[in-house]
């Protein structure tokens, strides 16, 4: 049994040349299940042969029938395309969809349904959220400025386009790892480096230890690949031996070392053609706003000069007598305390503003200048193409020491790059290499490192990867904790089922559309997500299994926080199919922008995209600033982009509904889907209303209960509006369509009648 | 293959945690590991009281133990207020002033001092307050009376000293962002008593977000529910509370909700209960449209506690407003809230790099009253007994001058906070810095410790209040964390 013990200890600190000596395991912690290399189980024989659609099936059933549970029914047609087109791509099916669906009955109608959202664009706009999750993708810095980061979307771009083209996974890894080692010269390996530098990173002014800053990178660096890649917990042995795995301290570096010589390095990729265009496009501008800068620098400078006389005023005979002193007759305390003097007369915009703002006119005329300037300064161009990547200017790389609980004046003794020692103490002898094939501008360290996370024999990489697609398509991990392999995470409920996955999954070349297509094709997945009648069976023996670790049923899911706003627009007709790009501004609310941190004199902090039609964007384009979050994606458990996420937590709680019913974004789009309603179904026709109302958000026909309750509410709400309106206590929210004859209030209540439909449970969750 | 096959009715790992942990540990079959078993067991005990409950995450459940402080206003002075001119008199300062900084004091860690930096002493005059002889500057007049309320702590220490890792700090524990604030942890442990009211509340000021932004009070890697939520001014303080884009009435939602609860009963599994959850949450948020402008219609209130509060001034009617707010939140059952002072532009925040007195004398006049009234309305109300008062910020400052300047740096090896009410015994002086009021000396409170005490007070205990996380169990205080007594006890 895997056990804290960890033979090297660091005692003192070590003298600067102290080589750490290599680490050696004891037998239990080598024999942890995780780290061997996976070999390929047979398919389990079961008793109900029938059920069986591919190999999944017979583990899964083979685990149920060993202690004697049953699997679930299929589900219906309806929830079963709902689901998938859910799983696949994000968002839900049209209703022509799931109608040719339903009418198709040939043997393998779902088999075609599952190929076309496999080769869906929107397949990888779905999958690539999941990635960024990981990659905690954001497109700003973090901490206090929280500055932009324009390049970062071509890093989302390409994850997208990888998962779409089915990058071989071994592929998509060592790209990230080290795309300028494996593909010197190509762009978009270049950009796929970015993953190491998704992460929130401190820029701010003074002083700043280089070596603690560096560290702080290199942390969020090895962290997130010893998680994301290995399902490994590295981050818990920067500071002392891993309480629970096998991983001391002297791994924690010596993984952190592959990195040692990657720097955070802005290439431009543009061609001289492109900057050149940018460039006097900015001029032209600037030549533009020259006039108008130097306008605003008259109207301020009687301020400014009253400013500075007034704060003149302040200073003392001291310091006055101070400030006349010639500079090379002052004492150097008199030479810091002069600069002090001058940094007190310094007039801020603070100042101006508030010597202005007694002045209606002049302050009018300043903020009149200050919008002209910025509405110029929005018409530039975005800066010439870079690519913001994690890459090496040269081949030597400086040594990595091991810092004695993670502080960098407690230096220990020296590492030498490698992967972590108690996975390589697995695999044969000199998996990992001792010496590099450096070249003119790279260590090699992290081709090395790619290299050896992509072989066939892996024990980590593969199963990782198989169970996060499991988790994403099942609700839950064939190992519960996804990035977490070590002794403390959860071991497999079915490890025969997940090593098969992932010897498969070599297999097929590292493709992973075959693996998806393996399991949302399999039996196990076409189950009811039901619970069924109160005394059914399942319902008994998931009493036993309440987590349902044996997947006995589907496991019912609440759609994601993007895939929520997406299937609002999607279903109210407005959802906007571009694709890539940089992200997109959408109206926030006025209380959100607030919380934009700025010090500065700022016009619009949130400049909105000005294009209407690119706010019905699919959320993953959206422009995401660490510190400010959309309200909607906040409060339905979107990560906060902080650090990796491999699994989102699902909350429920008031602030849900708030925004599901009053905000300016629900709203509207409950607006637009009657309006849907209303311009597609002839106008006194009642019944194909609702019925299209159902297709559209729920994929299914209303019962006759259902249309009764429609047709009660219309009528109710209505009266109630119109009698409202009569008495002019309420003005009336209408569609985004109005038939010529139809009235304001009934109008008005199919408004109400689609947010309703919006925030029913069945359109929240995949069934 | 599976080393955890044993006896279970299912192959699979148990469905919770803690047997799969006791199986470990017993399987470990050593010393170490029963000694460990006592105390995770506690921990797996502390994590079911949490679990436990109504389809409401809020619910209020009781503490690891019983505890005066039912609620905590936590009063946050964004950007670093000096603790040698409000609270840390230092004599022997003044007599330096202008003067190099004696190497004895070792070298300074701040965000911009250079080297051989010049001392500035202040320029405050101090006095001794109450019973207790509490020492208080001029910058603070109404603070003077409740010289006998508020306990100090003077030897307070921190990480950074820039901003936003040190606001990440003091209000998560850690100086990396993403990780829950000590409301989202208090409100994780005890829930909250208001059933039409967020648990936590965060007001910040007007004229800008502090430093760090709404990471500092983010739920991080809890569950959503346990976030701050920001109240902003005005009859609709919470986001979404009302649409702004449409005129509706609460009697035509009520009709919409009605239908949406109708389709909710007959949709999928009713006795689900996360879905019940679901429609339990619609039903909160339908209250707390009608509760929350309620909570902050301050029309009730007298004209004497509006004056008291300094609504009738331009200078403190902002920050008395808040104030004034915070106790009628408390009264309600709210578990956790929090006022920012201080934010957006630098002339907003207590960060006096150029000149401390100008800085001080604005801020501390818009602040000084309004926190002096909430403390004599909550003992007026009886509601300082069970509500802990925090005062504080991220760090204090410098002894010596920025560059020469009226103002002072960064400091984090030394600064002074206080608390009130919620058992804290008032009058009390805990800790000391040095002569000039750089570095603790005595009884050093580092934010791990305040946290830990602030959890104590409340009930709670910052050792058993974990959440596992990445294969971590997460805790408020990481791996540190001392319970400050001398408060108290």
């Amino acid at each position: 049994m895997p056990f804290l013990g960890i033979l090297l200890v660091l005692t003192s600190l070590a003298s600067v040349d102290d080589v750490a000596p290599p680490e050696s395991f004891k037998p239990e912690q080598k024999g942890h299940w995780a780290y061997q290399v996976p070999k390929r189980p047979a398919a389990p024989a079961v008793r109900e042969a029938k059920w069986i659609r591919n190999p999944i099936d017979q583990f899964i059933l083979s685990g149920l029938e060993s202690v004697g549970f049953v699997h679930a029914p299929d589900s219906d047609k309806v929830a079963l395309i709902r689901r998938v087109t859910f799983d696949l791509t994000g968002l839900p099916p049209s209703p022509e969809e799931v109608g040719n669906f339903l009418r198709d009955k040939s043997a393998d109608a779902y088999e075609k349904v599952v190929d076309r959202l496999l080769e869906s664009p929107h397949f990888g706009e779905r999958w690539a959220q999941h990635w960024l999750d990981l990659a905690h993708y954001a497109d700003s810095n973090g901490f206090e400025l929280d500055a932009e980061r324009p390049d970062a979307w071509r890093y989302r771009d390409w994850v997208i386009k990888a998962l779409n083209q089915d990058l071989p996974y071994s592929d998509f890894v060592r790209l990230q790892i080290a795309g300028d080692e494996v593909a010197p010269g190509d762009h978009d390996a270049l950009i796929a480096t970015g993953f190491g530098r998704c992460g929130p990173r401190e820029v701010v002014g003074g002083n700043i230890d280089p070596a603690v800053r560096r560290q702080s990178e290199l942390t969020e660096i090895t962290g997130t690949v010893g998680s994301v890649f290995l399902g490994l917990t590295m981050g818990c042995a920067r500071c002392h031996d891993h309480k629970f795995d096998a991983l001391p301290t002297t791994d924690y570096y010596r993984l952190q070392s592959c990195f040692a010589g990657a720097e955070m390095i802005d290439r431009p990729i543009a061609t001289p053609e492109q900057e050149k265009l940018i460039k006097d496009a900015i001029t032209a501008i600037d030549a533009q706003i020259a006039p108008l800068r130097k306008s605003m620098a008259e109207l301020e400078a009687p301020y400014r000069k009253s400013i500075q006389e007034r704060k003149e005023a302040t200073l003392t005979e001291e310091e006055h007598k101070l400030l006349a002193l010639p500079e090379q007759d002052r004492t150097p305390a008199q030479k810091k305390k002069a600069i002090g003097v001058r940094e007190s007369l310094r007039v801020s915009w603070e100042d101006v503003l508030e010597a202005v703002s007694h002045i209606p006119n002049d302050r009018a005329e300043r903020e009149r200048l200050k919008r002209a300037i910025h509405d110029l300064e929005v018409t530039k161009p975005r800066p010439a193409a870079k690519a913001m990547a994690l890459a090496e200017p040269k081949p030597e790389a400086p040594d990595t020491y091991v810092y004695r609980r993670g502080d960098v004046a407690l230096k220990g003794p020296k590492v030498a790059p490698r992967p972590p020692g108690i996975v390589i103490a697995n695999l044969p002898d000199h998996s990992f290499p001792d010496s590099f094939e450096a070249t003119e501008s790279n260590s090699g360290r992290r081709k090395a490192l790619a290299d050896w996370l992509t072989r066939p024999d892996h024990p980590l990489t593969s199963r990782v990867i198989v169970n996060r697609l499991w988790m994403h398509h099942f609700g839950r991990g064939l190992v519960a904790t996804p990035s977490d392999f070590g002794v403390r995470g959860e071991a497999p409920s079915n490890p025969e089922l997940l090593d098969w996955l992932a010897t498969e999954l070599v297999a097929q070349g590292w493709k992973l559309k075959g693996l998806h297509r393996l399991m949302v094709t399999s039996a196990t997945y076409r189950q009811t997500s039901s619970l069924g009648e109160p005394d059914s069976p399942l319902r008994k023996q998931l009493a036993d299994d309440p987590d349902n670790t044996l997947f006995s049923k589907m496991n019912r899911r609440r759609v994601e926080a993007e895939s929520l706003r997406d299937a609002m627009l999607f279903v109210s007709g407005e959802y906007n199919t571009k694709f890539g790009g940089p992200g997109v501004l959408v109206p926030i609310e006025r209380e959100v922008e607030d919380l934009i941190f700025t010090e500065a004199e700022v016009v619009h902090l949130w400049p909105v995209t000005p294009d209407q039609t690119e706010h019905n964007r699919r959320s993953i384009y959206l422009f995401r600033k660490r510190n400010v979050r959309y309200p909607m994606f906040d409060a339905f458990d979107a990560p906060d982009t902080q650090t990796a996420c491999p699994q989102r937590l699902n909350s429920t709680h008031a602030l849900q509904p708030l925004v599901m019913l009053n905000s300016d974004f629900a709203l509207g789009r409950a607006k637009a889907l009657a309006g849907r309603l209303l311009e597609d179904v002839c106008e006194c026709c009642f019944d194909p209303k609702v019925d299209l109302a159902y297709q559209l958000t729920l994929g299914r026909h209303p019962t006759e209960d259902e249309v009764g309750h429609a047709r009660d509410f219309v009528d109710s709400q209505s009266e109630f509006l119109r009698r409202r309106a009569a008495k002019g206590e309420q003005s009336l929210t209408l569609p985004t369509f109005l038939p010529e004859a139809m009235e304001l209030a009934i109008a008005a209540a199919w408004v109400d009648f689609s947010l309703a439909m919006l925030n029913r449970n069945e359109f929240v969750y995949i069934p | 293959m599976n080393p955890s096959s044993t006896p279970n009715r299912c192959p699979g790992p148990q469905p919770f945690q803690a047997p799969s942990r006791r199986e470990f540990l017993k399987r470990t079959g050593n010393g170490f590991g029963l000694l460990g078993l006592a105390s995770l067991l506690q921990t797996d005990l502390a994590r079911a009281a949490v679990a436990v409950g109504s389809d409401n995450p809020l619910a209020a459940r009781a503490g690891h133990f019983p505890a005066k402080a039912k609620r905590c206003i936590f009063l946050f002075m964004t950007g670093g207020p000096s603790q040698m001119d409000l609270f840390d008199p230092k004599p022997v300062l003044n007599t330096l002033d202008g003067q190099p900084l004696p190497s004895s004091f070792g070298k300074i860690h701040s965000q911009f001092v250079e080297a051989d930096p010049l001392c500035l002493g202040s320029h405050r005059k101090f006095g001794k307050y109450g019973e207790s002889g509490m020492d208080l500057s001029d910058l603070i007049p109404s603070m003077h009376v409740h010289g006998d309320d508020i306990a100090l702590i003077r030897s307070c220490v921190a990480d950074n000293v820039i901003h936003a890792p040190a606001m990440y700090q003091m209000n998560t524990g850690r100086t990396f962002m993403g990780y829950p604030s000590l409301g989202s942890w208090v409100t994780y442990g005890l829930g909250s008593e208001s059933e039409n009211l967020p648990a936590y509340v965060v007001m910040s000021q007007p004229e800008g977000t502090p430093e760090g932004g709404a990471p500092c009070w983010g739920a991080g890697f809890l569950p959503a529910s346990y976030q701050g939520t920001l109240f902003r001014p005005g009859p609709n303080p919470i986001l979404n509370l009302k649409p702004t884009s449409r005129d509706q009435s609460l009697p035509q939602q009520r009709r919409t909700l009605d239908l949406l609860r109708q389709m909710n009963q007959t949709d999928l599994d009713p006795g689900d209960s996360e879905l019940s959850a679901r429609i339990a949450s619609y039903e909160l948020a339908f209250r707390m449209q009608s509760e929350a402008p309620d909570a902050v219609d301050l029309s009730r209130e007298s004209t004497a506690t509006r004056s008291m509060y300094g609504l009738d001034d331009a200078r403190t009617a902002e920050f008395g407003t808040r104030c004034l707010l915070a106790r009628r939140l408390v009264e309600r059952g709210v578990r956790f809230v929090q006022l920012y002072s201080g934010g957006g532009p630098v002339a907003m925040q207590w960060d006096a790099h150029d000149d401390l007195d100008a800085n001080h004398e604005k801020m501390c006049g818009l602040t000084d009253k309004p926190v002096a009234a909430l403390l004599k309305d909550l003992k007026r109300t009886g509601l300082l007994e069970e509500t802990l008062v925090v005062w504080g910020a991220e760090f204090g400052r410098t002894p010596v001058a920025q560059k020469g300047s009226r103002g002072r740096d960064h400091n984090a090896t030394g600064f002074t906070m206080w608390m009130a009410g919620g058992g804290v015994k008032g009058g009390r002086v805990v800790g000391a810095t040095d002569e000039i009021g750089l570095n603790a000396i005595e009884d050093r409170a580092h934010v791990n410790d305040i946290h830990a005490t602030i959890l104590h007070l409340m009930g709670l205990d910052h050792k058993q209040l974990t959440h596992l996380h990445n294969g971590r169990d997460e805790r408020l205080t990481d791996v540190a964390g001392k319970v400050i007594t001398k408060l108290f006890a």
